[in-house]
């Protein structure tokens, strides 16, 4: 089953306004931006400023303090936070600056989660809220269920799982008003009839949805049930795809490293062809108790095809000199760029495609009259002996050098 | 002018003529048909001043000589429609119609001036050649696939005739791939010469040509090549493309990393599955070809519809070298479905994921199609 997360910071545009400007601390902040507000603080959040003009939200609540969206500062901070989160998922869709959609699938939710609860704590931007579900539609209604009487209460990190089986549970106590899929108007019908909360909704058919709601009632059907088909897009990071796996006991053998390599392979050949992609860069990084070790390689024909990228990693991985324990691997493609085909013309066609054969044949050739019985054409020899068997002394004498 | 003659033989001429007339209306002659009734036999001819269409028919029942000029398209689909065996014609100069009488139906057809006709170049045709109606039909259809529909360079929208010796040499090319046949049955005059023909001619002469023994001629007449049978019943000109072919024999490889034997059935059938496939935006539908020693793995991607992969265990490899390359599926198709008419297995001979591959009948050294991989990047 496919796990989307979605990470939502509360007060993460106040925090960072708070952080640079410290006479603000536990002032009422709201940050605006092109006229509306796009951000407040906890000390506020009784006041529902998010969204209103600024005119009317100082109207609303004058003794708050308006701060004006820093690109610089704000920008920089989300970067900051996306960065983090693109070396724990290959996927992630930023909705704004304070929340984005996240795959998971392939890792460890508790140890990704443990390390992102770390990481915000670390950072100081007020409560993070993270919901993991099968698609995006769980996902971001398990960060807007209160977890006590409003969100100031919410501690550091948490996490809600909406495990599989129990969406429909899960979803009967959300009212509608929080399916920000559904255009208001039919929020409002539905409001107008009696239903608020989607566990309301049982008692219609799909026939009775659609008789009251058009094609929206299909929408709201399929919400009812958990389902959600918005796709979901990769926008972050453009340059760079990662996957990371934990290992909660620590790996001390190359085989589970290599069959979760192909594992990541699979997932991020995949990512790179749904964007349309391909990659120049390949890293891999193993996290050990000692701390982490990397390796990289840039190729210059595109490693975004599986097998290409799983050979590569096995090659990345062999280079790696690990001792003790595994606990962490994370795969990672970058220098991404968009994947093409072109058509080749036969009568200009580039030389190059058939040059290194001519070289190769040439070289030999050269080097068969120079070392008789030396070269050999298509044995696999050993580095060190192809080398040796070329110069070493004391096997030819000076009248075959 | 008027003659009697049986329907369905002025039907079958008339729609062969009619495929050199013009369908633009700029001017009304190139559009129209020029019927010619003399002693026992009627002549209809069309052309657009690119190719010329000359065909005549006998018996005709001619009760007075004369010519007309008709509109190609309304005369040939008002003689494919007529019911009865016989038709009569007759011109009316009073009025300037033609009449056309079938059984119980009458109806007139407007009139051109014949004299606006212009004059097709068979009379001045010298010879160059004869060959079989079979061989060149069977050649043009197994060239024409690898020749452009439209292309800045006005040579590669059409088919090479290359005359040396006593054979013929067929050479199409779109650039992106070259199809080759040479024909040694060729009665030729011992003068070598190269022409290029455009291909909207040759596919019209591969609808008219028989798949017989009788043999068709191959003359020069001014800037037009002329192709016509010896009883002079049939004759297609066509004026010859200008400029010069590019050296089409230095772009066939000589040297291969592998040649591969695949069945032809299972080819065609894998192929075409994955040509359903639709290409995304921006991209040439494509097929990756994994060429291992013991198989050959097909696959196919499209965001919009999914992936495919076909498996071909039926694959004898001539060394131990895998290779692995992208074609533009349909340039393949084209090509497997022809080699797939003729022999159980087609060899795919391949100089590296980049460079050409040829594509062959085993058994038939005169027919070569090249194809060159797609680059990815």
């Amino acid at each position: 089953m496919k796990r989307v997360g979605c990470l939502f910071l509360p007060y993460f545009l106040a925090s960072v306004t708070v952080k640079e400007n410290p006479r603000l601390y536990r002032q009422p902040v709201a940050v605006f931006r092109e006229g509306r507000v796009i951000g407040i603080s906890r000390e506020i959040e009784d006041h529902s400023l998010t969204g209103l003009p600024l005119n009317q939200a100082r109207r609303h609540c004058p003794e708050a303090f308006f701060v004006e969206y820093d690109h610089s500062v704000h920008r920089a901070a989300q970067e900051d936070y996306l960065q983090m989160l693109a070396g724990i998922s290959p996927l992630i869709e930023p909705l704004d600056e304070q929340e984005c959609f996240l795959d998971l699938n392939g890792g460890r939710i508790e140890l990704e989660m443990e390390k992102l609860g770390r990481w915000f704590e670390a950072r100081e931007w007020g409560p993070v809220l993270m919901g993991v579900g099968a698609n995006k539609l769980l996902a971001r209604l398990a960060t807007r269920v209160p977890y006590g009487k409003n969100q100031t209460d919410v501690p550091g990190f948490c996490c809600r799982v909406v495990e599989p089986g129990q969406e429909k549970d899960f979803l009967a106590r959300i009212p509608l008003a929080l399916d920000w899929l559904l255009p208001s108007s039919v929020v409002e019908k539905l409001g107008f009839l009696g239903f608020t909360r989607f566990g309301e909704l049982d008692s219609l058919s799909l026939q009775e949805l659609l008789k009251i709601l058009g094609p929206d009632g299909y929408t709201v059907y399929q919400h009812r049930r958990g389902r959600d088909n918005t796709p979901l897009l990769g926008l972050y990071p453009p340059e760079k795809l990662s996957c990371h796996f934990g290992f909660d006991r620590g790996v001390y053998e190359l085989g589970p490293l290599e069959k979760r390599l192909g594992e990541g392979a699979r997932l991020i050949a995949s990512a790179l062809r749904e964007r349309g992609m391909n990659c120049r860069q390949v890293a891999l990084q193993v996290e050990l108790e000692g701390g982490n070790c990397r390796a990289e390689r840039r190729v210059s024909r595109g490693a975004g095809e599986e097998r290409r990228l799983r050979e590569i990693l096995g090659i990345l991985l062999k280079n790696l000199s690990l001792t003790g324990p595994i606990l962490g691997m994370t795969l990672e493609v970058s220098s991404l760029y968009r994947w093409s085909l072109t058509e080749q013309d036969l009568f200009t066609l580039d030389k190059r495609s058939t040059r290194p054969h001519q070289e190769l044949k040439g070289t030999v050739e050269a080097l068969e009259g120079k070392i008789p019985g030396a070269v050999h054409v298509g044995v696999a020899i050993d580095r060190r002996e192809q080398v040796l068997s070329l110069w070493d002394p004391w096997r030819f004498g000076e009248a075959s050098r | 002018m008027k003659f009697s003659i049986n329907k369905n033989l002025l039907a079958q001429a008339a729609s062969i003529v009619q495929r050199a007339a013009s369908t633009k209306d700029t001017i009304p002659a190139l559009s129209g048909m020029l019927l010619t009734a003399e002693k026992d036999r009627l002549t209809l001819q069309a052309t657009d001043l690119d190719i010329g269409i000359k065909r005549t028919i006998f018996p005709a029942d001619v009760a007075s000589e004369g010519s007309a000029l008709v509109n190609a398209k309304y005369f040939s689909d008002l003689i494919r429609y007529l019911s009865e065996e016989e038709v009569t014609i007759a011109l009316d100069e009073t009025n300037n119609k033609l009449n056309v009488f079938n059984g119980l139906s009458s109806s007139y057809l407007n009139l051109y001036n014949p004299d606006d006709f212009p004059e097709m170049p068979l009379d001045k045709v010298s010879h160059i050649s004869t060959i079989p109606q079979t061989i060149l039909k069977n050649s043009i259809r197994k060239t024409i696939i690898a020749a452009a529909v439209s292309h800045f360079k006005p040579v590669f929208t059409g088919i090479l005739f290359d005359f040396s010796g006593d054979s013929l040499t067929m050479v199409a090319s779109d650039t992106h791939r070259l199809a080759v046949i040479k024909n040694e049955q060729v009665k030729s005059e011992n003068q070598p010469g190269q022409y290029i023909v455009p291909v909207r001619m040759l596919s019209d002469i591969a609808r008219i040509l028989e798949d017989s023994d009788s043999e068709i001629n191959i003359g020069l007449a001014d800037n037009h090549i002329v192709f016509y049978t010896t009883e002079q019943d049939l004759s297609c000109s066509s004026r010859l493309i200008e400029g010069q072919y590019p050296n089409y024999i230095q772009v066939i490889p000589k040297n291969f990393v592998n040649t591969f034997l695949v069945n032809s059935a299972l080819l065609t059938r894998a192929l075409e599955r994955t040509s359903i496939m639709p290409h995304d935006q921006n991209m040439i539908q494509y097929v990756k070809m994994n060429f291992e020693p013991e198989k050959l793995v097909i696959s196919a991607f499209s965001e919009k519809m999914g992936e495919m992969t076909e498996i071909i265990k039926e694959v004898e490899a001539q060394t131990e070298q895998a290779v692995e390359v992208n074609f533009n599926t349909r340039y393949l198709l084209d090509a497997v479905k022809l080699l797939n008419q003729e022999n159980k297995n087609i060899q795919i001979s391949l100089s590296g994921p980049l460079g050409p591959a040829v594509i062959k009948n085993p058994e038939d050294e005169n027919y070569t199609y090249v194809l060159v991989p797609l680059r990815t990047g």
